[in-house]
């Protein structure tokens, strides 16, 4: 194997390994991914200059016989740099978010959060409860774990209970009063913090709530129903 | 006078560090500092207005820096786009500056500690300028990376949680950029042997089709996530809003703005045969469609006007998809429009902000009655943006839209569609915006702010006893004048339609005879 090719494999491997730590959450890994891409590109400007006697004359024979480019040697040095100060300043803005949230990972950001849980709220009327979920639900096929669940309907083994007691319901008007209390007990149940964004969002759609009330947890009860 | 303007044309790189270094000598002494960075960005400003007049009359200018004579060494290239470019961002940062120092001598909090702010800020603009002067690749991505540390710095200014939240999402997400960015030029020296744009617009024609595809494609990558352009464009409207209300204005105004002006560079210079003409209008349908929706779901007057940011994007990128002389003339008019009236926009936001306590519409209201002034200040730079005549952003707008008719096919007609409907929908989250926090009682929002209640209940006796009325909460005029002036700049762009008009057409002319730049780079003998 010829040196270029490993250069170049050894490229791509701090290409993907780069990548891959720059998706995880955590912000070191990230960090660690950061640096990797960074060498990678290095690398691969260092590689345009090809192989060669260093760019040096002696001072009579100017010919530039063999020599290796000197162009990309400059580039990279002023590459380095940079990526060495942001480097310097991630890690500190790293720092910084641990000693305030105690945290090394990506934080979720509230307003988009609130944003999201209005939405369903709003569209809690016509939504069925059997659509196809997103992994950041836990409905999905392969929920990702720990992520925030968006709609607040309890975990997939509660939901199938609720099913099955509104399946033994009598009469359609108990099936719903079950659906019904499901849906309080919920509320209820939620985070403080939940239930704090969720009352604002309901605060919003006020007026629409007495006459609509009834309605989704009609909805809820039917939509339950295998 | 022709003798003395290339002298003049690093002086906006280098007046501002200088002025950064002089700033941090002097970061005991506040009143020294702002002295000098004021001073320092009204000579950039002078500066550039005697540049654009030269470069006018007397044709690119272009520099060699150290006096290594181009392709070999650095050069600083100013034409008609660049020279337009400077004297806008130069007269936006002068502003923004006054008002961020007026803030902040009002301002008692350590949210924004002064002797770091003036340091950054003067390298941001240094930066921005390196953008627009750029005469080879690698320079560019210099002045990139001089920007973007800067508004690293800006953006996570006092280092709250929040602000380090979004600092976080923001600066991985400019590093991927950039590390595109610089994959691409490693990639573009490889294949032909120098970072010299005007060698390069000769060399990369001479590239195999696929090849040229490939840097194209990752050119674009890069500067389309500094541009915001859809599917690039998530990091935006997270990492904006938290900034300090100047800091946003001149991000929001400004950087996005760079990477468009990238954009059209490389579009013009480096790829005027490889056309990715149909991906890039889709993209810009795309943008301008997908940001408006997203500004219809916030309830953030920060965030509705970030993500609407996004939409506009879609406008200029449309013009320069189409390639051809009047689409380009539009989007360059477009940029400048779009750089003053973001800007004032987000720096009467702040004005709100300061006058209401909140940014949210579901806290404010009656601001109308309580302050009529600072009223005229939003709604004109907002009625400007949705396009309503005769405001600048209807002239752009017609002008685009123009240009895609002249074009006669029907992809372009399917962009001035989506392009109305965006316009259209910027007015109904405007209009809804205007409604909520300045037209109905505070009483009666979702999240009543006290203050705001008590006052608009005093104001209102005053009114029906016709007495006169002070308000407890004052701006401090400065931060108003600051403002003003950017709204007047936006209401000169109607007024003056025609010279800047006129302008940009002859900038879009050079732009499509990269052959010029290229002569006027090398010299007549390449």
């Amino acid at each position: 194997m010829s040196m270029p090719f490993i250069m170049v494999l050894a490229m791509g491997v701090l290409f993907a390994s780069g990548i891959y730590l720059m998706l995880e959450r955590s912000l070191t890994r990230v960090l660690l991914g950061f640096i990797l891409l960074g060498n990678g590109v290095n690398l691969l400007i260092i590689l345009t200059a090809g192989r060669g006697s260093p760019p040096l004359t002696d001072g009579k024979d100017l010919s530039t016989e063999g020599m290796s480019d000197p162009l990309p040697q400059a580039l990279i040095l002023t590459a380095i740099v940079i990526t060495f100060a942001v480097t310097a300043f991630l890690l500190a803005m790293i720092y910084r978010s641990w000693r305030l949230m105690r945290a090394d990972s990506l934080q979720d950001d509230d307003t988009d959060l609130q944003v999201a849980i209005t939405k369903v709220i709003d569209s809690e009327a016509e939504a069925s409860t059997d659509y196809d979920d997103t992994e950041f639900g836990d409905e999905a096929e392969s929920p990702i774990v720990g992520a925030v669940d968006l709609d607040d309907d309890g975990t997939p083994e509660e939901r199938e209970e609720i099913a099955e007691e509104i399946e033994d319901a009598e009469t359609p008007t108990e099936a719903d009063d079950i659906a019904e209390a499901v849906v309080e007990s919920q509320t209820q149940a939620h985070s403080a913090a939940e239930a704090e964004a969720a009352e604002a969002a309901r605060e919003e759609t006020a007026p629409d709530d007495e006459s609509g009330n009834t309605e989704p947890d009609d909805e809820h009860g039917k939509g339950d129903r295998p | 006078m022709i003798d003395l303007l290339p002298v003049l044309v690093p002086l906006p790189v280098l007046l501002p560090l200088l002025g950064a270094g002089i700033a941090l000598i002097l970061s005991k002494h506040t009143r020294m500092q702002n002295l000098v960075s004021v001073a320092i960005l009204v000579a950039v400003m002078v500066i550039a207005t005697i540049i654009l007049f030269g470069v006018d009359m007397h044709g690119p200018q272009v520099v060699a820096i150290g006096g290594w004579q181009p392709p070999a060494g650095i050069v600083l290239v100013a034409d008609r786009l660049s020279a337009l470019m400077l004297i806008v961002s130069s007269l936006v940062t002068l502003c923004v500056l006054v008002y961020a120092l007026s803030q902040d001598a009002n301002d008692d909090s350590n949210e924004t500690p002064i002797s770091v702010f003036n340091p950054s800020y003067l390298v941001l603009c240094a930066g921005i300028a390196n953008s627009f002067l750029a005469g080879d690749l690698f320079n560019l991505y210099v002045g990139f990376e001089m920007f973007l540390v800067a508004s690293y710095v800006l953006l996570t200014l006092g280092a709250t949680a929040e602000r380090i939240r979004a600092g976080v999402t923001y600066v991985i997400i400019s590093l991927v950029s950039s590390v595109i960015f610089l994959a691409a030029i490693g990639i573009i020296y490889a294949a032909c042997g120098t970072v010299n744009m005007a060698q390069l617009s000769q060399r990369l024609s001479e590239l195999p089709a696929d090849v040229q595809m490939i840097l194209h494609v990752m050119l674009l990558l890069g500067f389309g996530i500094k541009a915001a352009i859809f599917p690039l464009s998530f990091w935006l409207p997270d990492s904006y809003p938290t900034a300090p209300a100047p800091v946003t204005a001149v991000f929001a105004g400004l950087l996005t703005k760079v990477g468009i002006y990238a954009i059209i560079r490389t579009e013009t210079l480096l790829f005027a045969e490889s056309s990715l003409r149909v991906p890039l209008l889709i993209a810009a349908g795309l943008t301008m469609l997908v940001g408006i929706l997203g500004a219809i779901a916030q309830s953030e007057i920060k965030r509705i006007v970030s993500f609407t940011l996004v939409s506009h994007i879609g406008y200029m990128l449309f013009g320069v998809a189409l390639g051809t002389s009047v689409g380009l003339s539009a989007a360059i008019y477009y940029t400048v429009h779009h750089i003053i009236v973001q800007t004032a926009l987000f720096l009467a936001i702040g004005l709100v902000e300061m006058r209401g306590g909140s940014t949210s519409t579901r806290s404010l209201g009656g601001l109308m009655v309580l302050s009529p002034v600072l009223t005229i200040i939003f709604f004109i730079p907002a009625l400007n943006l949705s396009g309503i005549p005769p405001f600048s952003g209807f002239i752009g707008k017609v002008a685009l839209f123009l240009a895609g008719f002249d074009d006669q096919a029907w992809l372009p007609t399917v962009l001035i569609v989506a392009g109305t409907v965006t316009s259209l929908l910027t007015l109904y989250v405007i209009g809804r915006t205007f409604n909520l926090a300045f037209w109905r009682d505070p009483a009666d929002v979702e999240e009543p702010n006290e203050d705001l209640v008590e006052e608009f209940a005093d104001r209102k006796k005053t009114l029906l006893a016709g007495k006169k009325w002070q308000s407890q909460i004052g701006v401090p005029p400065a931060m108003v004048v600051a403002t003003s002036v950017v709204v007047i700049a936006s209401l000169i762009l109607t007024v003056a339609a025609e010279p800047l008009w006129v302008m940009a057409n002859r900038a879009a002319e050079n732009l499509q005879t990269p052959i010029d730049y290229v002569t006027n780079v090398l010299g007549g003998d390449d």
